[in-house]
């Protein structure tokens, strides 16, 4: 069969992709591993009656232009951001709650803003082609314009956090927040971009599935074409360019153009034979850096909780900078720490229809949890070790709550790379950093890549920023189609 | 769940059984009446006869320490070093960038001592200055203030006994028959301020309602002293404008806000002056009033000359006394003489539901000038 | 009293600063607040019979136009080593030695990993030339363009580009050691290693080299020069304030009260230090003031210095004892480094750059035996229980006698200096930043006080021992008074 474009995985990035895509009239199908479309954006039973997201609680906020476009709301997705975010220590807690305080207030707004000048940067810089030299070391090139997310490049989390609030417990509270279950050292020149991530678009009632299903509707009305339980294997390419998917089973999709929504890695290790590649896609695959740090445990309770804390929002256990990075030093090494930065959501107190009457849904996000240990695999003692700390967690906040688990589910990093293909357990499909944050090669700003008809829409490219990445590959696509690049 | 709370004033009791339509607003966190029985009626009072209105909510810290005189120079942009106790007078204080992130009256108690009295708080950033020489702050704001404004506000201080020959912009304290009160002249309206004791709020209230009887006195709420600021051409931070929070934020222009005037440039020490003097030569708006050929106010519009934007209107309100609607406007120089014709669009609203334009003027500040005191 | 200008500090950038504006015919006094001059720079006894550089132990950085203009070596500077090769030191034995020799240095890769030795060439070329294309910036205070590759390099982090050219942590590490001041993982820590290779000593790109006598031969030097110019100097003399007259700088005042009129003056401070002044303090923004107390230096630093009865014997690999010397079997030591750094704590395996003095200078201690430079970075400013000299020396020593079995036997004497009395001496309050790397000269010399202008090593795009801001403040200074 023949297709203008093929979308390789139906996550948000995929969906969102395909229907805009198909929207504009473009001939589109979507070929999914999984016999279920939606990635992370999944709602699933780990226990008899009980049921959550296992991977995010939560994502990205999804850019308002493509949430019109895509419909969302009139097609079941209901976003509701948490009203409150909470730290507890042993001794006190640290509450935030949306327009409160002011000055944090005003720090939260400064920093969406920045956040979306830098995801606004990176869209221009689609329309025009980066500067920056990486291979070779020196080129003459016009000089770099000033990029809206240098001031934090150059700032720590710590000291940002330090200058711009100064309570102290409201600055761990917000570094916990901002890690969101990656890791990072807070006091390394750096960490600051992570504030690019403050923000999300919130739960959605009925669980993340929701989010799926209004998409996957979007993109069969669009006239997108699913193709799930079908695993890609290769991506076909003669004479420098991309021209199809080959499939497990022996077949293969013919396309003009192949949009990949897997990270950088998984892109051109799994689908490509390494010999075959030009030399600047070997050398930057090579050299990207995974940081897959994020484990989840899911609870079950056969009670519904009262708590300490306000249990509408996410719950920070104990944020510490010191301890942040800490975590990371540990992480860095291959060690699981003593302290894991944990937040425990309470997901089943927004959203009744996750657990049944009378009882309730914890999930908790342990960040610094490293993909490969240096003593070995993750055998069933080490998942214990993070079950320990996350039911330690749920006993700090919700005391006695922990004699009402019936059933503690542990999700490492290998078993997301297992269920979403992200390489390391890598959440983020990459390591959030400066010089990551622009494209690998200078002639090929993101989404394209140095290989003819192969466009790149990982989550890792929306900069925080749900579906951004599918939209973005698929404008690109449209046009590269409509002026004829791709014929 | 934190039970809500009314953080009340000093004089509380009295304005709540004055307040008939139980209209209530908060400023600064407190809670004051917007108006009593009519806003323009208060405002009338004012203007005619005499009012008294309920000023507590107004931000105050006393600063205190051997230093102090040295802080006040580099915060504020005019020179209080020969401020005599007893005075006062009214300055701004800018980011280091330039921009406007204050007004106040600074009045001198002592010779370390000195009382910052601004419609809106800035504390984080007076606390910070100040910590590096030393000064203590104290905040004032449990005392109650009552402004008594009016031709007939010399009569009715002269009818309560509070007798005090004091020049505008001079303060006292005095004994007054056994509480003890602070007697001040900052107010922009020319009349008194009363700062008295949170225990004494309700004795002092009465005092003044008693002797200002025969003259008409009237309590304002916040919206008539609001109508009031307008008609004089006076802008309050978060009212009228916002307040540079940004410690090197460029903008609000004190220039384009008509308060220029309380900047003295020879004052060489005041943050943010080098950025201010670079700026003030292109900043090319205005402060200026607008009178609207309507009774509909039209708040924050833009004004068109010929059809071409030159500026936008701030607050608008419709005046009882000039019976139109008037607004300040932040105007471009080349169109800003009194009388040039300009167009605005009025806003809709629920009474009439659709887009009209209209003639406007541009007149000289104030609208109004302060009626002189009538003493019988 | 009264001058045309007064330089406060006599380190190396005050003196260099000092005897250009007197060159220029201005009557010039220095004032040094310690008893003697030189500040970092310092060649001093430790032990009997042995001297050593007390901090400051290899040049990298000497403004080469200054040396030319100044003429310091007609006034005595001779250099005891030239070019020290780059050698990491090991504890298997494995020591790699990187010296200006392209070939030479391959081969000595090659033992690591072959592929590391046909990039180094490469590698070293585009580094040196990149780092030349930036002199412009960094040399002269009208520099403003920089390459395009620079760009990048603003946002990668030293530990990333490593990896991204070398697979061998001995390569890796060797170059890391380099770029000390900031974490492998900061983003633009790239642009130390570009910065190092951009300096020039003894006509030779990014070398190294040891005075003959020590560092305390360029202050010798210098003053020489200063004073054949007809510079003043008062020692003893702590300055506490600026004086000023009509919002400009006037002079200074001394501690005692005394009043000194200039109508210029340079002075070697932070903007930090010039804070702590009323006039500084009157003349900032308080945002700005706010965020300068807030910059504090993250990281401090060591000195110790060793007396050895005999010439240090290194096991494995043969190194030539000229060299400069890192000790670090990874990158990821100085990451540990620099985390362990900001917690206040101090780290397992101690961050090392050791130098022989007396190998090219065997005045420095009595026949046969040895002075031992080791510095020590980076370092937490404070640690819990406060600092233990004899414990870090120790630490060092047995770090070193790991890779030459026996030297700890061999030290006969050990002087140390820890954060605290480095502080002390109010050397070293520099804040190292990228961004400070790729801001102007002006922006890092002027101030908000007309008049007052700063020399010292906190205007240096680096913290190095240079006097390259010494010479551009005085140029900037003596322009402005022009006007």
């Amino acid at each position: 069969m023949r297709y203008d474009a093929a979308i390789i995985g139906a996550g948000a990035e995929g969906l969102a992709a395909a229907a805009l895509l198909a929207a504009s009239g473009v001939k589109t199908i979507v070929v999914e591993r999984s016999e279920r479309a939606g990635g992370r954006a999944t709602t699933r039973e780990f226990h008899p009656g009980f049921r959550a997201s296992p991977f995010v609680d939560e994502l990205p906020p999804i850019p308002a232009d493509i949430h019109w476009a895509l419909d969302l709301s009139r097609r079941g997705a209901i976003f509701r951001p948490a009203p409150v975010s909470s730290a507890i220590w042993p001794n006190r807690q640290n509450v935030l709650r949306r327009g409160d305080a002011s000055s944090v207030h005003r720090f939260l707004g400064a920093a969406t803003e920045r956040a979306s000048d830098i995801r606004a940067h990176a869209a221009r810089e689609i329309d025009n082609a980066p500067r920056h030299s990486f291979f070779p070391l020196f080129k003459a090139q016009p000089a770099p314009a000033s990029w809206p997310g240098e001031g934090w490049m150059a700032s720590s989390l710590g000291e940002v956090l330090a200058r711009e609030i100064g309570d102290p417990d409201t600055a761990a509270h917000l570094a916990a927040a901002a890690l969101n279950g990656r890791t990072a050292d807070p006091l390394v020149t750096g960490s600051a971009l992570h504030l690019s991530t403050l923000d999300s678009s919130g739960a959605v009632t009925g669980g993340l599935g929701r989010l799926a299903d209004a998409l996957i509707a979007a993109a069969r009305e669009a006239g997108a074409e699913l193709f799930l339980g079908r695993d890609a294997t290769d991506i076909r390419h003669a004479k420098g360019r991309v021209t199809g998917v080959g499939l497990a089973d022996g077949s293969a999709i013919e396309a003009r153009a192949v949009i990949s929504t897997l990270d950088l890695k998984r892109t051109f290790l799994s689908f490509f034979q390494w010999n075959a590649l030009p030399k600047e896609i070997v050398h930057a695959v090579g050299n990207f850096r995974m940081a897959g740090a994020t484990a989840r445990v899911l609870l079950a309770l056969d009670t519904a909780l009262s708590s300490a804390v306000d249990r509408r929002g996410a719950i920070h256990v104990s944020p510490d900078l010191g301890d942040l990075a800490e975590a990371n030093s540990a992480w860095r090494t291959g060690t699981i720490a003593p302290r894991l930065p944990m937040t425990l959501r309470v997901v089943s107190a927004a959203d009744p229809m996750l657990a049944p009457s009378g009882q309730a849904v914890v999930t908790v996000t342990l960040g610094a949890v490293p993909y490969r240990l240096f003593d070995g695999a993750w055998t069933r003692e080490k998942r214990d070790v993070l079950r320990r700390q996350a039911l330690a967690a749920l006993e700090m906040a919700m005391p006695g709550a922990g004699a009402h688990v019936i059933a503690a589910d542990v999700i490492a990093p290998p078993d997301i790379e297992e269920a979403l293909g992200a390489t390391d357990g890598d959440l983020a499909g990459g390591e959030l950093a400066a010089d990551q944050m622009s494209s690998a090669w200078p002639d090929f700003p993101y989404p394209r890549c140095p290989l003819k008809g192969l466009y790149l829409a990982g989550s890792w490219l929306a900069m925080s920023a749900t579906c951004a990445a599918g939209a973005a590959a698929a404008r690109t696509v449209t046009a590269d189609l409509t002026s004829g690049k791709l014929k | 769940m934190t039970k809500p709370l009314v953080r009340a004033t000093p004089f509380h009791a009295r304005t709540a059984a004055a307040n008939l339509e139980n209209a209530w607003v908060t400023r600064n966190g407190i809670t004051l009446a917007s108006f009593h029985t009519d806003t323009n009626d208060e405002a009338l009072a004012a203007r005619l006869r005499v009012a008294m209105a309920d000023i507590s909510w107004r931000w105050r810290i006393m600063l205190e320490g051997a230093r102090v005189v040295e802080f006040l120079s580099k915060l504020v942009t005019r020179d209080v070093s020969r401020l005599a106790p007893g005075t006062s007078l009214k300055a701004l204080w800018l980011a280091d960038g330039g921009g406007l992130r204050g007004a106040a009256v600074i009045a001198r108690y002592g010779r370390e001592s000195f009382l910052l009295a601004a419609s809106a708080p800035d504390m984080d950033w007076i606390a910070l200055a100040a910590a590096a020489y030393d000064v203590k702050l104290r905040d004032m704001r449990e005392e109650g203030g009552l402004a008594i404004v009016g031709p007939y506000a010399q009569a009715t201080v002269n009818a309560a006994q509070l007798t005090a020959d004091l020049e505008p912009l001079a303060f006292r304290k005095l004994s007054w028959r056994g509480i003890d009160v602070t007697l001040s002249r900052f107010g922009e309206h020319g009349g008194y301020e009363i700062w008295c004791a949170p225990d004494d709020g309700i004795l002092v209230w009465d005092r003044i309602a008693r002797a200002g009887e025969r003259f008409g006195l009237m309590p304002a709420g916040v919206a008539a002293m609001d109508l009031l600021d307008l008609e004089a051409g006076i802008v309050r931070p978060e009212r009228d404008y916002a307040p540079a929070r940004d410690g090197n934020a460029n903008g609000p222009s004190a220039v384009a806000l008509g308060l220029e005037f309380l900047i003295d440039p020879d004052h060489r020490t005041f943050n943010g002056r080098t950025a201010f003097l670079a700026a003030r030569e292109k900043e090319a708006k205005r402060l200026a009033g607008i009178e609207i050929d309507s009774d509909r106010p039209a708040p924050f519009t833009p004004l068109l000359l010929k059809g071409s934007a030159v500026g936008h209107t701030l607050r608008s309100v419709w005046s009882p006394a000039l019976r139109r609607a008037i607004a300040l406007a932040q105007i471009d120089v080349s169109a800003i003489a009194p009388g040039t014709k300009l167009t605005l669009t009025l806003p809709p609203s629920l009474a009439v539901p659709e887009l009209r334009t209209s003639e406007a003027r541009v007149s000289a500040l104030p609208f109004l000038k302060v009626p002189d005191p009538i003493v019988p | 009293m009264s001058a045309d200008a007064i330089v406060v500090g006599a380190g190396v950038n005050g003196l260099v600063a000092a005897t250009y504006l007197a060159q220029a015919g201005r009557k010039v006094v220095v004032l040094e607040a310690k008893d003697r001059l030189g500040g970092a720079c310092r060649t001093a006894s430790f032990a009997s019979g042995f001297q050593g550089p007390t901090l400051a132990h290899a040049l990298y950085a000497l403004d080469p136009r200054a040396v030319a203009e100044l003429k310091l070596a007609r006034r005595g500077l001779k250099f005891a080593v030239r070019d020290m090769p780059l050698v990491l030191l090991r504890a298997d034995g494995k020591h790699l030695v990187i010296g200006r020799d392209v070939r030479a240095a391959a081969r000595a890769i090659a033992v690591h990993s072959r592929a590391d030795a046909e990039v180094w060439p490469r590698f070293r070329r585009e580094l040196f030339d990149l780092a030349r294309a930036m002199r412009p910036f960094w040399w002269d205070e009208a520099g403003k363009k920089m390459p395009a590759a620079i760009g990048m390099l603003h946002r990668l982090g030293l530990a990333a580009w490593l990896d991204s050219q070398f697979e061998s942590d001995a390569v890796k590490a060797a170059l890391a050691g380099d770029a000390a001041p900031l974490s492998p993982l900061a983003p633009g820590s790239s642009l130390l290693l570009v910065w190092r290779a951009a300096q020039e000593m003894c006509g030779l790109q990014g070398a190294s080299a040891i005075p003959l006598g020590g560092p305390g031969a360029l202050i010798d030097a210098l003053t020489a020069a200063a004073k054949i110019a007809g510079v003043e100097f008062r020692t003893g003399v702590h300055v506490s304030d600026i004086l000023m007259k009509d919002g400009a700088a006037a002079g200074t005042v001394l501690d005692s009260g005394d009043e000194i009129a200039a109508s210029l003056v340079l002075a070697s401070f932070s903007r930090r230090q010039l804070l702590a002044t009323r006039a500084g303090r009157a003349a900032f923004g308080f945002s700005q003031a706010a965020e300068l107390e807030r910059s504090v230096p993250a990281a401090a630093s060591a000195k110790v210095l060793l007396a050895l009865n005999t010439p240090p014997a290194f096991g494995g690999i043969a190194v030539p004892l000229r060299g400069r010397f890192v000790l670090a079997d990874r990158v990821e030591t100085f990451v540990t480094a620099h985390a362990a750094a900001r917690a206040g704590r101090l780290p397992e395996e101690l961050p090392m750059e050791i130098v022989f003095p007396t190998v090219g200078d065997p005045a420095l201690a009595p026949l046969g035996q040895h002075v031992v430079s080791i510095r020590i970075a980076p370092l937490p400013r404070h640690v819990t229980g406060g600092w233990d000299a004899a414990r870090l020396a120790a630490k060092a020593i047995a770090a070193l006698d790991r890779c030459a079995s026996g030297l700890a036997r061999h030290v006969t004497a050990a002087q140390v200096l820890t954060p605290d009395d480095i502080a002390a001496g109010a050397e070293d309050e520099c804040v190292e930043s990228v961004e400070r790397m790729l801001s102007h000269w002006p922006s890092r010399i002027r101030t908000p006080i007309d008049g007052l202008f700063l020399c010292g090593a906190a205007s240096e795009p680096v913290g190095a021992v240079s006097g390259r801001a010494g010479r551009i403040a005085a140029a900037l200074a003596l322009r402005e008074a022009a006007r």
